[in-house]
């Protein structure tokens, strides 16, 4: 009886995985994502690292007001040429491209034909998702920066 | 793919990670379809092979080859994936899966729908099969990963003693206490 079962259980046909398809977007979602993420650390360890060294350089080291040193070098990029186009990719630019390298690493978006909808959805990396809300620190800090700026000076 | 052919993969891998992509392709069919025995729905299937992969691509920089396939390597993964699924509370995680499977169903594009109505129409067609799953879920986890190796994925007592990293004596005596245990459900289901 007890060969019966086993003979049975040996010759059970099990069910087939076929042509399987929704393998390809995990897979391109796990690789592009670690990238993604390199990527993103890159740009914005540019912006990062030059508002560090500037603290560094003038606050600690020559002992000028770091706020003071950046608005004249905001007020410099008026009419140094290459300061004008510099600034705004390193603060805004770049922290720009790297969300959107890190958001598109984790979201995936799906098209409902039936009812015609527009399906989001996010997959939670912390590695890029820490990337994001560094990149879009710098990105507004640097705005909000510019914007008192100009408002104190009116 | 041959021993030594994965061998110089995970060499390659470990300077160029992207080429995990011709592990992943090799191997998800076959690790999804053991999930897919094990568990015996698409969502929850995908779940945990998309898990197994995730860790598997994050582990291997630090892999050592010691002739053991990276196949056998991502069944134990699986296996461990698959038990740690079974050990929560299961009864909550089925109902909130299902839940938000259900939700997740109305979203998700029609390929995706057909896909997994195939799968699990063909359990549903074989009544023996289906009968076995269900008997196999009420055993022990012990039971079910030596039973699941040995009947769905066909693997030698050897292989699975690689798998389950267990001494080949205790795979056998596993599998002849599962097997009567299996034998016992089986008969008293409906």
């Amino acid at each position: 009886m007890e060969n019966n079962f086993e003979n049975k259980m040996d010759n059970l046909k099990t069910p087939g995985t076929g042509n399987m398809k929704h393998q390809e977007i995990l897979k391109m979602a796990m690789i592009n994502a670690k990238k993604s993420s390199k990527i993103g650390l890159l740009f914005i360890i540019i912006p990062a690292l030059l508002i560090v060294i500037g603290y560094i350089k003038f606050q600690i080291l020559m002992r000028i007001d770091f706020n003071a040193s950046i608005n004249s070098l905001i007020e410099q990029s008026n009419q140094i040429g290459y300061l004008k186009w510099i600034i705004p990719i390193v603060f805004v630019g770049l922290p720009i491209l790297a969300t959107i390298l890190n958001l598109l690493s984790i979201t995936h978006f799906y098209v409902e034909k039936t009812n015609k909808e527009l399906i989001i959805s996010i997959k939670y990396r912390l590695k890029n998702i820490i990337i994001i809300l560094i990149s879009f620190i710098i990105f507004i800090s640097f705005i909000c920066f510019v914007f008192f700026v100009n408002v104190h000076f009116k | 793919m041959t021993l030594a052919e994965e061998k110089q993969l995970v060499k390659k891998i470990k300077v160029n990670p992207e080429s995990f992509g011709e592990i992943f392709d090799a191997y998800y069919k076959t690790i999804f379809n053991y999930i897919f025995h094990r568990v015996a729905d698409y969502d929850i299937s995908r779940d945990i092979a998309a898990d197994t992969f995730l860790k598997a691509y994050l582990k291997i920089q630090s892999f050592v080859w010691k002739d053991i396939s990276v196949l056998t390597w991502l069944y134990r993964i699986a296996t461990n994936e698959v038990n740690y699924f079974y050990r929560k509370n299961i009864s909550a995680k089925l109902f909130q899966d299902k839940f938000f499977v259900q939700v997740d169903t109305l979203f998700e594009p029609e390929d995706y729908q057909s896909e997994k109505q195939l799968l699990e129409n063909e359990i549903k067609q074989d009544e023996d099969y289906a009968k076995v799953q269900r008997s196999l879920k009420q055993l022990d986890i012990k039971y079910q990963e030596v039973l699941s190796l040995r009947f769905f994925e066909k693997k030698s007592i050897n292989e699975i003693a690689e798998i389950l990293n267990k001494k080949e004596g205790t795979i056998k005596s596993l599998l002849s206490r599962g097997l009567e245990k299996l034998k016992i459900k089986f008969n008293n289901a409906t």
